[in-house]
């Protein structure tokens, strides 16, 4: 089983929490963030990105079509996909902790994306479950 | 994730903050008034498609429109525009854990000054944020004087000064954080 470990993000500083999730030391969302930043036309979208996070962060409600919940709800952890207009970005929400950033990635690859996140959380989940035992 | 000072040079960051604000109002207004989209646009004899465009957070039409449409949820528009380094500073002061000073006089005189924020234990400070002798009513005003700048400038929120005279009751100073206790009873002045 792989190793988790959750990382602060420092730059989003509302009421609820944001970190990315670390799977044996290396971030996905970082990867992806690093990846699209050196892009010169997707880049715009992640200040988008962080605007919408920021939001969440203060419990601000925002529109369906850019920030929504994954169904149907597993393992009783809700997952959101955050949307522009060709990223998409997965997290859950764990209770007394925050949003969890798991990864991100393009529009037109988002089935194969959103499996691979359903996975990894499913993962994380239980990697959690037995630290807990 | 950008850094602040990196993230507010963004168009499409404070766009999507705008556009965000502009769903949330008229959603807010929608609510309030217990009228579906399709209401919504015959009230204002626009198209459906439009207010679907604005719901789904995408407002990016005339500032004229904006101001319409400001004034149709029973609005007005305030615009502000802060200096970047302003902005940045206050987000810091934000960002930083803010202290609460408690400053202890005995006879007039200073005896110790503590400081304590909630991740931290109290700490013992060396000294003397203020050297004044308090039973001089003068020193007493440079010392709130002195106190004000400092919840202003620095880390710290919030004073409470426990005293055994009395302070002057005074307009030109911002005293707005500054807490006085005496004989157990906490005023703020």
């Amino acid at each position: 089983m792989p190793k988790f470990a959750l990382k602060c993000i420092q730059e989003i500083t509302g009421k609820i929490k944001f970190y990315s999730l670390v799977i044996n030391g290396i971030s996905e969302f970082d990867v992806f963030f690093n990846s699209i930043n050196s892009d010169k036309i997707l880049r715009k979208q992640l200040s988008r990105i962080q605007s919408i996070c920021e939001q969440l962060s203060d419990i601000k409600s925002l529109p369906e079509e850019k920030f929504r919940q994954i169904l149907p709800i597993e393992d009783n952890v809700k997952a959101y996909e955050i949307k522009t207009r060709d990223l998409r970005v997965y997290l859950f929400h764990l209770n007394k902790i925050g949003y969890i950033i798991v990864c991100g990635g393009k529009k037109n690859n988002q089935d194969d994306d959103v499996r691979q996140f359903k996975s990894i959380k499913k993962s994380y989940l239980q990697f959690q479950s037995l630290i807990k035992k | 994730m950008y850094k602040k000072k990196d993230l507010i040079k963004s168009p499409e960051y404070w766009l999507e903050n705008i556009q965000d604000e502009i769903f949330r109002l008229i959603s807010e207004y929608m609510k309030k008034n217990k009228i579906n989209q399709t209401e919504l646009a015959k009230e204002w004899g626009v198209s459906k498609g439009y207010i679907s465009q604005i719901l789904n957070g995408n407002f990016n039409f005339s500032l004229l429109k904006f101001i319409e449409l400001v004034i149709a949820v029973e609005k007005i528009p305030v615009i502000k525009f802060e200096n970047i380094s302003e902005y940045l500073n206050k987000i810091e002061n934000l960002e930083q854990p803010k202290k609460t000073l408690f400053i202890k006089y005995e006879n007039c005189q200073y005896t110790s000054v503590t400081q304590k924020s909630k991740e931290e234990q109290p700490v013992t400070l060396r000294d003397p944020d203020s050297q004044y002798v308090m039973s001089n009513m003068d020193n007493r005003i440079k010392m709130l004087k002195e106190l004000s700048m400092k919840i202003r400038s620095s880390q710290t929120d919030t004073v409470f000064i426990s005293l055994d005279c009395n302070l002057p009751e005074t307009n030109e100073i911002d005293t707005g954080n500054i807490f006085v206790e005496k004989k157990r009873n906490k005023t703020k002045i």
